[in-house]
């Protein structure tokens, strides 16, 4: 009789074949986003030496890794590491954060759209929440680049009195 | 007729009721001389004698304070200005550029470009007030006075440059701000050596519970499983809490005093670490501060209430001008706990 060997990799394959290849329950990934101008680093017990996330980058996580970093810092709270997709509301519903109107979850044309309400709505706008120093940094750029009047930059000077509303980026 | 006392800046007193202010150790003859000359002063409270007490705090003050933001000559460009003038800061803006163009091709101008910005000053005030009786009778402590006074005006003066700092630096730009759930090797790392390459060396000033942290960060891994440690970290570790060295910066504790007595919250935030380079001339940090002439008392009796009280001000402000690159970076530790 021959000797019929088989190895590892076939018998993951034949397992997949016979069970589904969906991999089990709470290891599915989402994709969390650093959409920021500085890097990010996380550390789970999955990545316990860390991860740094440059700017504009992002790194999978699984479920249990978003409730380590959920229970153990404000990265998700605070909008410094935004979710792709559906999965962000979930979270935030989660956390008790509310992400309409909120600041520090907006794209740069939803802050755009913001920037163009009344200096009055502005004000409140701005007062209305724990907007994080970057974001205002965040607006405050966009603003430049949108001719607005002097209620407005001087609205958004009362915020962020360091930054140079002058000078040009070149 | 009693004999007029006048106390100066650099009379005995001061340094006796400013060291009893510190809780520092005193000879107790030397203390004595001096609770005499206060009783002396206060058992007579003509206007010359309130006066001069209140002189006196306001030295012991003044020196305390100054002694107490020592640290913002390592971490900002500190002017010391007379009372009237206007501080100025220079910063170095993006300046004379080199071009790769056909050969007798115009080149365009550039500059050596500097910008100057004065700073307005605001003030920090306290004003205690004591009873008169308790004056005269010698009940009232002159080092308690001292104590409190300096350590709230101190309180105020650095929490407010603490909140210029880091609110400003929030909004920098990679290498100049990160963040982490913790202190995260490969985010920290490139901050430093982004400094030990432009500058040639680092300092990472914070407070201890975060550079404490840094020991950490300094294993390596030998395998998928175990971080190895050399001895003479965890040694030092062991001893000192911290490691005087990370990545060749030297690691420095920033003193961090109660916001309030009877809180347990610090002045300064202890999760921000600051990476300061060495070897760059103060004046091209972009945390700037100056101090209007020292600090300056005015007093008064009030007759409704038997009250005394004393005025004490300091000039001050901080501001942050960012040239090219701000010469500083900031990580931020956002864990909780």
């Amino acid at each position: 009789m021959s000797e019929s060997t088989i190895n590892a990799a076939d018998l993951v394959n034949a397992m997949q074949q016979a069970f589904g290849a969906q991999k089990p329950s709470g290891t599915e990934e989402f994709r969390l986003n650093n959409p920021n101008r500085f890097a990010v680093g996380i550390i789970t017990p999955k990545k316990e030496y860390g991860v740094n996330i440059l700017p504009g980058a992002f790194t999978m996580v699984t479920q249990d890794e978003l409730d380590y970093l959920m229970a153990t810092s404000t990265l998700l709270r605070d909008g410094t590491l935004v979710l792709s997709g559906e999965k962000q509301q979930a979270i935030a519903d989660t956390m008790g954060v509310k992400i309409e109107d909120n600041a520090n979850f907006m794209s740069d044309d939803e802050i755009r759209k913001k920037l163009s309400m009344n200096a009055n709505q502005l004000r409140k706008w701005l007062n209305s929440g724990d907007i994080q120093p970057y974001v205002m940094e965040k607006i405050v750029t966009i603003a430049k680049t949108m001719n607005l009047n002097m209620n407005k930059i001087q609205v958004l000077h009362e915020k962020l009195p360091d930054f140079d509303f002058m000078s040009s980026d070149e | 007729m009693s004999e007029m006392i006048e106390i100066y800046n650099d009379s005995n007193i001061v340094d006796v009721v400013t060291a009893a202010a510190r809780h520092e150790s005193l000879d107790s003859n030397v203390v004595a001389n001096a609770d005499s000359l206060l009783k002396k002063l206060a058992s007579n409270p003509n206007p010359n004698n309130r006066y001069q007490i209140s002189q006196l705090v306001k030295f012991a003050v003044n020196d305390i304070i100054k002694r107490d933001t020592n640290y913002l000559d390592m971490l900002a460009d500190v002017k010391r200005v007379g009372f009237g003038d206007k501080a100025e800061f220079e910063t170095k803006l993006p300046g004379v550029k080199a071009f790769i163009q056909a050969k007798g091709a115009t080149t365009p101008r550039t500059k050596n470009a500097r910008k100057t910005v004065s700073m307005e000053t605001i003030s920090v005030s306290a004003r205690p007030v004591i009873n008169i009786v308790e004056l005269q009778n010698g009940l009232a402590n002159a080092a308690d006075l001292v104590n409190d006074a300096s350590y709230q005006m101190e309180c105020a003066i650095n929490g407010y440059i603490a909140n210029v700092l880091t609110t400003a630096a929030a909004t920098w730009n990679s290498p100049y701000y990160g963040t982490g759930s913790g202190l995260v090797k490969g985010t920290l790392d490139p901050m430093v050596m982004n400094w030990i390459r432009q500058a040639n060396g680092a300092v990472i000033f914070g407070d201890i519970a975060e550079n404490t942290k840094l020991a950490a960060l300094t294993g390596f891994q030998a395998n998928t499983t175990t971080q190895q440690y050399a001895g003479n970290i965890i040694n030092e570790q062991n001893q000192n809490a911290v490691i005087g060295t990370y990545l060749s910066a030297k690691v420095v504790n920033l003193i961090n005093p109660l916001k309030e007595d009877g809180t347990d919250e610090f002045l300064f935030d202890s999760k921000k670490l600051f990476i300061i380079p060495t070897g760059v001339d103060a004046a091209m940090r972009p945390l700037k501060v100056v101090f209007e002439g020292d600090v300056f008392s005015t007093e008064n009796t009030n007759i409704d209430d038997l009250s005394w009280e004393i005025r004490l001000d300091q000039y001050f402000n901080a501001g942050i001008v960012k040239g090219v690159r701000p010469y500083l970076s900031m990580y931020a530790d956002s864990s909780v706990g």
